[in-house]
């Protein structure tokens, strides 16, 4: 791509944010429309049929079963045999409240009569992903409902901002048994992440499978390859892959492509430059705006070269790379300092530093020039940092101290932390939807975490 | 889900992204907004072909994108397609030489309409040409012919300003 092109690239970037929000011409099409016929009801007709053919095989096939947690009614479908083999998979046999609402065409036959919700245990979120402050999906392993020993795929979904789930149709995948860092211990199918982009399209995905659902998840397509990392934003599909799962020594080599939502084809972009020392362990992708952050993790543990991580930035949603290589500052006295986790919002980019000579010690670094140059915040946390995300002025820290794990905030980018009370570990992820909406999953997967006041207060949503 | 809802769903959801390649399309806020609200009503009778398309926020897009160009094209003699940016007359400084960043925002407005949508729909929405084609409805060959011409016509009009600038500085 010529200079002349990446300028018109840039300008109809900066151009197309300048659009009005919207919010009023929305009701103004809504008005117009309301006051016409409704469309056809062909699309409805085709949907009814896709959806009972399998519920009428499913009955055949699995037991069903929900449960009600508390005052908090859950439901779940699963599947068998265990999440680490394949095996079939079963449709919900009742009308999920939260669930694709294509779902409320089926009807009331004695295949697809809702039924008593069964109990349902043993679940393990793995993922979250929002595309609103209510809408969201969980992907998750529970106890298989058919009476077979193991785990099995489950997915929830909640459309009042986590208070209560529902279960619906999962993935035609297998998912981890434990955590979604038990990846490479899965079959070929195997997925351990989503993401949703609206409320119709999302992504299920794992190191090497990839499965689409445009349509609110009713049905999902596999396409050719995987991912370790995705984010979707402003209309498109940025996400991280490699060849190697599991990462084992030299490491991995990774690869971006970018699409747009929900669309089947792939477009490779060039990261640019080496990592250094090659010992790459895990790749995390970020974006706010236009900017877009992947950090490739270099191993710390030990070897006598160094192990830095890299990390890439991109201020035009994916489509061009720069390397910025390390962004930790390296501190005297503390050998080497390699970054750990990366998070961006509001014009700023933090990432989490870690010592090598004192791997138990994390400090925050934070660039208000896109990535150009970080400077340290604050004191070093006593612990080992594994996360950080959200706006880098509240700053969040995961810390699993001997597996037990701690949440810290920070409201100062990092120059006080204050340990965030009744947050059991160990946690598995750390997230916000905005600088206010976060959530966190700890406690083994079992509890999901919610915050609506920058993390200040944190209440929790126990599954059975 | 009724398609009411359907409809209803996805106007909320994608109106904003919508309204982002309205803009580059037709330059201006008010067009904008009429362009998106025209595509979407006259689509909103047959919602079910939207749904039922792969992406329908991609079918929606190039529906705008094939409406922008009807528009103009049923309108053609309101359209005023500047060939060659004005000469920059007598030296302002203050306003002087355009800034870079709305040079090329500039020279795209002054494009033919199919020019400009095919540039939007590749430098912003990475379409491939058979996308843009079925956006445009004409041939890939087509495209790339007004991709070609369009990129053409900004560098010449670009390099024109900067010489009118310096001569007039100088």
């Amino acid at each position: 791509m010529s200079e002349f092109e990446k300028r018109l690239r840039a300008s109809l970037r900066r151009h197309a944010a300048e659009a009005p929000d919207g919010d009023r011409l929305v009701e103004r099409i809504l008005r117009e429309t309301s006051a016409r016929p409704a469309p056809s009801r062909s699309r409805r007709r085709r949907e009814w049929r896709t959806w009972t053919l399998p519920l009428a095989t499913a009955g055949a096939v699995a037991a069903i079963a929900a449960a009600l947690v508390g005052v908090t009614q859950v439901h779940h479908s699963a599947s068998s045999p265990p999440a680490v083999q394949p095996h079939s998979f079963a449709e919900l046999t009742h009308v999920p409240t939260g669930a694709p609402q294509d779902t409320r065409a089926v009807p009331t036959t004695a295949s697809s009569q809702p039924t008593v919700p069964p109990n349902l245990t043993n679940v393990h979120v793995l993922d979250a992903t929002f595309v609103g402050p209510n809408d969201g999906w969980l992907l998750a392993n529970a106890k298989c409902l058919d009476g077979k020993p193991g785990q099995c795929t489950a997915m929830l979904r909640t459309t009042d901002g986590g208070a209560t789930w529902t279960s619906m149709k999962p993935p035609p995948a297998n998912v981890p048994a434990a955590n979604i860092f038990d990846a490479q211990n899965c079959a070929d199918s195997c997925v351990n992440h989503i993401r949703f982009a609206t409320s119709r399209t999302g992504y299920a995905y794992g190191p090497s499978t990839f499965y689409v659902t445009t349509n609110g998840g009713a049905s999902w397509t596999k396409q050719p390859g995987g991912a370790v990392a995705l984010e979707t934003l402003a209309g498109n599909v940025i996400r991280v892959t490699t060849t190697q799962p599991g990462c084992g020594p030299p490491g991995c080599t990774y690869t971006v492509e970018t699409s747009d939502i929900g669309a089947s084809t792939w477009t490779p972009r060039t990261l640019p430059g080496a990592y250094d020392g090659g010992m790459t362990v895990g790749a995390d992708l970020v974006r706010a705006d236009q900017d877009a952050y992947i950090l490739v993790r270099a191993n710390t543990a030990g070897g006598a070269g160094s192990a830095r991580s890299t990390l890439f930035r991109s201020s035009d949603d994916g489509a061009s790379w720069h390397n910025a290589g390390e962004p930790c500052p390296q501190l005297p006295g503390y050998g080497e300092v390699d970054s750990r986790s990366v998070a961006a919002g509001h014009g700023q980019v933090g990432v989490t530093c870690v010592t090598r000579q004192a791997p138990q010690h994390a400090f925050a670094a934070v660039s208000t020039d896109g990535g150009g140059h970080f400077a340290a915040r604050g004191k070093l946390v006593a612990s080992s940092t594994d996360l950080l995300v959200g706006d880098p002025t509240t700053v969040m820290l995961s810390a699993p101290a001997s597996g037990a794990g701690t949440i810290f905030r920070s409201t100062d980018g990092g120059e006080q932390w204050i340990q965030v009370p009744g947050v059991r570990g160990p946690i598995s992820w750390l997230g916000f939807e905005s600088t206010t909406v976060g959530r966190i999953i700890g406690d083994n997967g079992r509890t999901i975490w919610t915050t609506n006041d920058a993390g200040a207060h944190w209440t929790p949503f126990t599954f059975g | 889900m009724q398609d009411t809802d359907a409809f209803t769903s996805f106007v909320r959801e994608n109106t904003s992204a919508l309204l982002g390649t309205a803009y580059l399309l037709t330059g201006d806020a008010i067009a904008a907004e009429e362009l998106v609200q025209r595509t979407l009503v006259h689509l909103y009778p047959k919602w079910d072909k939207v749904v039922a398309a792969e992406v329908p926020l991609a079918y929606v897009r190039r529906s705008v994108a094939n409406a922008f160009i009807n528009e103009k094209r049923s309108a053609a003699s309101r359209e005023f397609v500047v060939d060659v940016i004005p000469d920059a007359g007598v030296p302002d400084v203050a306003a002087g030489r355009i800034a870079d960043r709305d040079e090329i925002w500039t020279l795209l407005r002054r494009l033919p309409e199919r020019q400009r949508a095919a540039l939007v729909l590749r430098y912003f929405h990475d379409l491939p040409d058979a996308e843009i084609a079925d956006a445009l409805h004409c041939r890939a060959g087509t495209v790339r012919s007004l991709i070609s011409r369009g990129l053409s016509a900004m560098r010449e009009q670009a390099e024109r300003a900067d010489t009118a600038a310096s001569g007039g500085w100088s």
